[in-house]
């Protein structure tokens, strides 16, 4: 009888090991597949986007079809330091671009808390710069937008939080970045609607991807995609 | 699969993404943020 107790115990002790090793295998499974998810962009060459509609074109960069396809003009506005801030600011350069506030009660926060993280990311890479939009730019001063850049850790080298003439900021919006959701109503320059999307711009000022700020694992795919993008040219 | 779309009943395109390669290329249609009026925010529709 003893000895069956003691084989008992035996068993289930190596039961226990059995399934530990097992279960912390898997685990580590896991997260290699998680890891290699957010690893690669899955193409060779990130779509471009010419429209509201966000259709992606594929094709390939330097063809014919890429240097006519739809690029954001020229721009000039001015950064939470003063600066005069214009295409040229970002010419060889991979941006990420989203419209926001200051005064947003929401969701703003999380999509500057995101930004952020790309910010993080890439704060010694000087290819990769980051183009915050106000949509309220009356409001939004130079030295509001300071103090909101001090409050979050914006760093003035990397993260442009722009203001300046209201009609050029919703004409880019709407017209050249289509951030705009207006689902079918009419809009005027007075009337915007905000929305979480960050957008990828390539070195040729085309866009190349469009993402969720709120979305966690958007934005790793977003930083993911920025490494792709840095490959590709 | 491939090309993924839909539209609103004021046949506005809502969702409109290409699913390729285990990802999704495109426009899941984000929920709005706050509706602006002269920089005011709107925060309910009259």
């Amino acid at each position: 009888m003893k000895m069956w107790y003691y084989l008992k115990i035996n068993f289930l002790g190596y039961l226990c090991i059995f399934l530990l090793v097992g279960f912390s295998s898997c685990r580590k499974e896991i997260k290699k597949e998680m890891v290699k998810a957010e690893e690669t962009s899955r193409v060779e060459f990130l779509p471009y986007f010419g429209d509201e509609s966000f259709t992606p074109n594929w094709m390939t960069p330097e063809s014919k079809e890429e240097k006519e396809f739809h690029k954001i003009p020229d721009f000039e506005l001015t950064n939470q330091l003063g600066d005069t801030i214009t295409q040229k600011t970002f010419d060889n350069k991979i941006y990420v671009v989203d419209f926001f506030f200051t005064s947003c009660p929401g969701i703003c926060l999380k999509m500057t808390n995101n930004m952020t993280k790309i910010q993080e990311a890439f704060k010694d890479d000087p290819e990769v710069l980051i183009l915050s939009h106000s949509v309220t730019p009356t409001i939004d001063s130079v030295s509001v937008l300071k103090a909101y850049a001090d409050k979050y850790g914006v760093l003035a080298n990397k993260w442009h939080l722009v203001t300046g003439d209201k009609e050029e900021i919703y004409t880019l919006g709407r017209d050249h970045y289509f951030v705009e959701n207006d689902l079918g109503e009419p809009k005027s320059v007075d009337d915007f609607l905000h929305t979480e999307n960050f957008l990828l711009i390539d070195k040729e000022k085309h866009i190349r991807g469009i993402y969720n700020g709120l979305n966690r694992s958007s934005i790793a795919q977003l930083t993911t995609d920025i490494k792709s993008l840095k490959k590709e040219i | 699969m491939g090309l993924q779309q839909a539209w609103l009943k004021n046949e506005k395109m809502y969702v409109n993404y290409e699913a390729k390669n285990g990802r999704i290329f495109g426009m899941r249609r984000a929920n709005s943020c706050y509706k602006l009026e002269n920089e005011d925010v709107v925060l309910s529709k009259n």
